[in-house]
């Protein structure tokens, strides 16, 4: 099943379909938070704020900024993975017209 | 160490098994199990070739120069995955809907299918794609000189020596047999290269097991953990001082916009993408690949500049490392790692550009020349094929030569950023395209040129040293010998660093123009109407777009091109699914606008927008575009605003006319009633005086004994009655007309007082027998008024008759007076009778009630008086109403608006 069909499928009812196309069994707030999750990475790795931990401080021999930068890196993975597994989720429980393995052991 | 022979052998090997991968991916492919080969693993492996040679021993040498910066080429591509909602998702629905082949026909297609658009995208990334190939091939070079041991000191990594070009020759021979064998095998991009996307995933994971493998025995095999590493460290190596400037954010900008914009990377990304779910699971998995990626890096450069003689190479410090700790294995995986990295890079970008260059630059030049008349003889699909294999060859040679000029002089790393730069020109074209509805093909044609003439100028062209266009000469004395125009310090801005100072003066012209021109002109209808598909993509049905272009063709010459460019099984198996198949013999039916524009998509995925739509305007007559049709799907959300609206705006109209109906209604009972009332009162009145005239008639017609002198009462009886009758009958008569305006009125300029002295005259008598004192208190002079003098008596009489007769009162008295106002003329009819009750106040003046009724006995009169008086005085322009008079008894207002105001002045 693949996107376009969806598309083709809400394309045959004009009416209804502005809204189909737009996935709108996601929440908003995850939408919403989708969007948010880039900028949240973009002000935490840019100046000025990176520069507050550019002090040589080390933790456990690392240096602080090292460990700052890898921190909020896996930070962002684990936000996305999350966002991830919740609009799964989100598009699982109405309709279970699609298999959803692919989804599922992407998530294993 | 590793003999070159055994090197060899085991690289042979590896590609073997490539090969192996690729050719059962495609396999299970054609028989149609994909399985894992759709997972989103696999597509976010292939995403991976992202990390070229350029990563793999690029990275370590960039963090040995300039400590963390090597981490923005990784930054910029996790955001840009991480917010894969913002706009990665909308680029691969795009590319779903509109079976797009690559950058260059994706951003053609946004402005109108232009031709030159798509052409010039594919000469830029040609351009700025050769020396990122030239990289790949020198690093897997290089790699495998350093690994065979054939360099004099291999633990320096050659840092001057010569690389072997006839081993280069032969990596690249090599490539492009195996991008030939998998990469051409149909020309449509859309039926996707599962072979590749299979060998490229498997090498994506050699990559990162190599180079994790590298960084695990950095760590804990030469080092004792990270503390150690970092305690080997000097403090300068990570430059946090400095590094967070504007080059941080600059190439941030930049990667992120690599991600995006190289050719290779849409491939996978968008055009390779089978499922637009997967592109959420990449999100996360992608930037996570990427951090394993650069995790080690600071640690293998740290180890290098510490254990590695001086002067070592530190673009080669992943594998000299391991051969300088004698881990032969590890050295043996880094190697395939590197070559891993090398070759998918290159497998990918040569079939993504060999399809752009055949799309947009062959196909087009064929079409003009006459080589592949999409009516003539031929076989397109041959030709295209043929165009895109010798597009792989030509690649690859440019790549070997830029490789064969350049040699070894510069390090990897600024190689790969002259790439980026160049292709990221594309951005703001691509970018202002999906989310700017004016963004026009002009402002973007202009831009992009002159962002791409200025990179190469500032860039690309300086990076050969002097060697190459733009000489030593002009690089330090300016273009004709003018300073302002030397490369690296346009119009004298010479303290930025040469990424940056190329980057500001391209993109300011790029963007410049582009953003100026889209504000400066409207775009073609074409335009228009791919920008509204583009832009809300979301928002518009696919569908929608078929009933705007409308134009016509013959099925049988569509069907031909189809079977030309797609061949004859497959343009018969399209034709089948879209229900047009040629009817055999009879006349050929014409196509539609439906089976034209799904042609048309089902072409523009194996050769273009632009190219689809030219070869498709060959056959096709009388093409327009609604602009109708087009503004209305133009904005969905304006659409369903307006609808709302309008909705809203009917309902409370309904509601309106819902309130006035039932006033309407409510008004409509009230007369149905009064009429009924009206008809029974009339029947009553008229009943009285006939049954009494009836009875009288019969006694009279019996009446043999009745003497002349009864006879004659009785006669008198029905003779008054009679009169009774015909006088109630006028009276009803008389109020119709009144009521509807048949009476005739003579209005003439009359003196009102001299109609109520007439009035006052003829009450006189009827006071006197009732014994009521009529006082009048009148004499205004020279109050003139529009009226019929009659009519106006005949209110006053009635007014002043109905005073005498209902006043109960035992002195009673009736005061009639007149005054003129500065506009009106008023007269005050006035009892001290029982007056009128409060709830009868307006009762009073309608047909047959008279409001003395509780009063005494009905006598005369039918109850028409007041209803008639004031149905007179309303066509005078006046009012009759009860106003409170000064005692209990009744007080009757007259006014009639003077005729000449001014003469009122009594």
């Amino acid at each position: 099943m693949r996107a376009p069909a969806r598309t083709e499928v809400s394309g045959a009812a004009p009416g209804a379909g502005a809204s189909l196309v737009n996935t709108p069994q996601i929440p908003s707030r995850l939408r919403d938070a989708a969007s948010v999750l880039p900028l949240v990475g973009l002000v935490l790795l840019m100046p000025p704020m990176i520069v507050l931990f550019t002090a040589r401080h080390r933790i456990a021999g690392v240096p602080l900024i090292v460990l700052y930068l890898f921190g909020v890196w896996v930070a962002l993975v684990a936000g996305a993975a999350l966002l991830a597994r919740r609009m799964a989720h989100a598009e699982q429980v109405p309709g279970t017209a699609h298999d959803g393995g692919e989804d599922r052991d992407a998530d294993a | 160490m590793l003999s070159p022979n055994v090197v060899l052998a085991i690289a042979l090997v590896y590609v073997a098994l490539l090969f192996a991968v690729a050719f059962i991916g495609d396999r299970r492919a054609r028989a149609g199990r994909l399985g894992w080969l759709k997972s989103p693993l696999v597509y976010t492996l292939s995403i991976s070739v992202y990390c070229t040679s350029w990563t793999f021993y690029g990275a370590v040498g960039s963090a040995a120069r300039g400590g963390l910066e090597f981490a923005t080429i990784y930054i910029g591509p996790t955001l840009v995955f991480v917010g894969w909602w913002v706009f990665l998702r909308k680029v691969v629905r795009i590319g779903h809907v509109h079976g797009t082949t690559s950058i260059a026909d994706m951003v053609s297609s946004r402005y109108g299918k232009s031709p030159a658009l798509a052409a010039v995208v594919t000469l830029i990334a040609v351009v700025a794609a050769t020396p990122y190939i030239a990289l790949q091939l020198r690093a897997v070079t290089v790699s495998a000189q350093v690994i065979g041991n054939a360099a004099p000191d291999a633990l320096s990594g050659l840092p001057a020596a010569t690389p072997d070009f006839t081993l280069g020759f032969w990596i690249a021979v090599g490539m492009a047999v195996f991008t030939i064998l998998f990469g051409t095998r149909n020309i449509d991009a859309k039926e996707r290269h599962h072979g590749v996307v299979a060998a490229i995933a498997v090498e994506a994971v050699v990559k990162l097991v190599a180079l994790l493998a590298v960084g695990v025995m950095v760590v804990y095999g030469i080092s004792d953990g990270p503390a150690d590493v970092f305690a080997r460290a000097s403090p300068e190596i990570l430059h946090a001082a400095d590094v967070f400037g504007p080059r941080w954010i600059v190439v941030t900008a930049l990667s992120a916009a690599a991600i995006v914009c190289l050719p290779r990377e849409f491939q996978v990304t968008v055009v390779e993408n089978t499922d637009e779910r997967h592109l959420r699971t990449a999100s996360w998995l992608f930037p996570l690949y990427l951090m394993l990626i650069s995790l080690f890096v600071l640690p293998i450069a740290i180890a290098g500049l510490d254990v590695l003689p001086e002067g070592s190479n530190p673009d080669m410090f992943v594998l000299t490392l391991p051969m300088w700790a004698r881990q032969e294995a590890i050295a043996l995986l880094a190697f395939l790692g590197g070559f891993s990295s090398a070759t998918s890079m290159v497998i990918v970008a040569c079939i993504a550009l060999s399809t752009m260059i055949s799309n947009h630059i062959v196909m087009p030049v064929a079409l003009r020349l006459g080589w592949v008349a999409a009516s003539a003889g031929g076989e397109i699909r041959g030709f295209l094929l043929a165009s895109r294999r010798v597009g792989i060859c030509l690649m690859l040679l440019l790549g070997f030569l830029y490789f064969r000029v350049k040699g070894n002089s510069e390090a990897l790393a600024s190689i790969g950023l002259i790439s980026f730069a160049g292709c990221a020109q594309v951005m703001p074209a691509f970018v202002g395209g999906l989310f700017w509805r004016r963004a026009n093909g002009v402002a973007a044609l202009a831009g992009l040129s002159a962002g791409a003439l200025i990179w190469a100028y500032t860039l690309f062209l300086p990076s050969f040293g002097g060697d190459f266009i733009v000489t030593s000469r002009i690089i330090s004395e300016g273009l004709f010998g003018w300073p302002f125009l030397r490369p690296y310090a346009l119009f004298g801005l010479d303290w930025l660093d040469p990424l940056l100072h190329a980057l500001f003066w391209s993109f300011l012209a790029n963007v410049a123009l582009f953003v100026g021109l889209s504000l400066a002109r409207d775009a073609k209808p074409l335009e228009r109407l791919q920008a509204t598909l583009f832009v809300d993509v979301f928002r518009t049905p696919g569908a929608s777009a078929t009933g705007l272009v409308r134009r016509s063709a013959a099925t049988y010459d569509l069907n031909l091109l189809a079977q030309r460019i797609l061949g004859a099984d497959e343009a018969r198996r399209l034709f089948r699914e879209m229900g047009a198949a040629p009817t055999v013999g009879g006349p050929p039916p014409l196509a539609d606008d439906a089976l034209i524009t799904r042609l048309e998509r089902k072409l523009a995925g194996s050769i273009g927008a632009a190219s689809a739509h030219a070869v498709i305007s060959q056959v096709v007559t009388g093409e327009t575009i609604s602009l109708d049709e087009l503004m209305k799907i133009a904005d969905e959300t304006q659409r369903v605003r307006d609808y709302s609206r309008q909705l809203e705006q009917k309902s409370r109209e309904l509601e309106a006319t819902a309130r006035e109906l039932g006033v309407v209604n409510e008004r409509l009972t009230r007369l149905d009633l009064e009429k009924d009332d009206f008809l029974s009162q009339v029947s009553h009145e008229v009943r009285t005086p006939m049954t009494s005239i009836r009875s009288f008639a019969e006694i009279l017609l019996d009446a043999r004994g009745l003497d002349a002198n009864q006879s004659a009462r009785y006669l008198r009886i029905i003779h008054e009655e009679s009169i009774r009758l015909t006088k109630l009958l006028d009276s009803i008569l008389d109020l119709g007309m009144v009521e509807h305006g048949e009476a005739p009125f003579t209005l003439a300029e009359t003196d009102p007082e001299a109609a109520l002295a007439s009035a006052l005259r003829s009450c006189e008598g009827l006071a006197a027998q009732s014994g009521v004192r009529l006082v009048a208190d009148v004499g205004v002079s020279g109050a003139i008024v529009r009226a019929d003098a009659d009519r106006l008596s005949q209110v006053f009489i009635n007014l002043i008759s109905n005073a005498i007769k209902y006043n109960s009162h035992a002195d009673p008295w009736v005061r009639v007076a007149s005054r003129a106002t500065a506009r009106d003329y008023e007269v005050l009819v006035e009892d001290n009778g029982p007056g009128v009750r409060h709830e009868e106040r307006e009762l009073i003046f309608s047909k047959f009630s008279r409001g003395w009724a509780h009063t005494q006995a009905p006598t005369a009169g039918a109850g028409l008086g007041l209803a008639i008086s004031r149905q007179i005085m309303r066509r005078h322009g006046g009012t009759l109403a009860l106003v409170p008079g000064t005692g209990a008894g009744a007080c009757f207002q007259v006014t009639l608006p003077l005729a000449r105001a001014d003469s009122a002045a009594a």
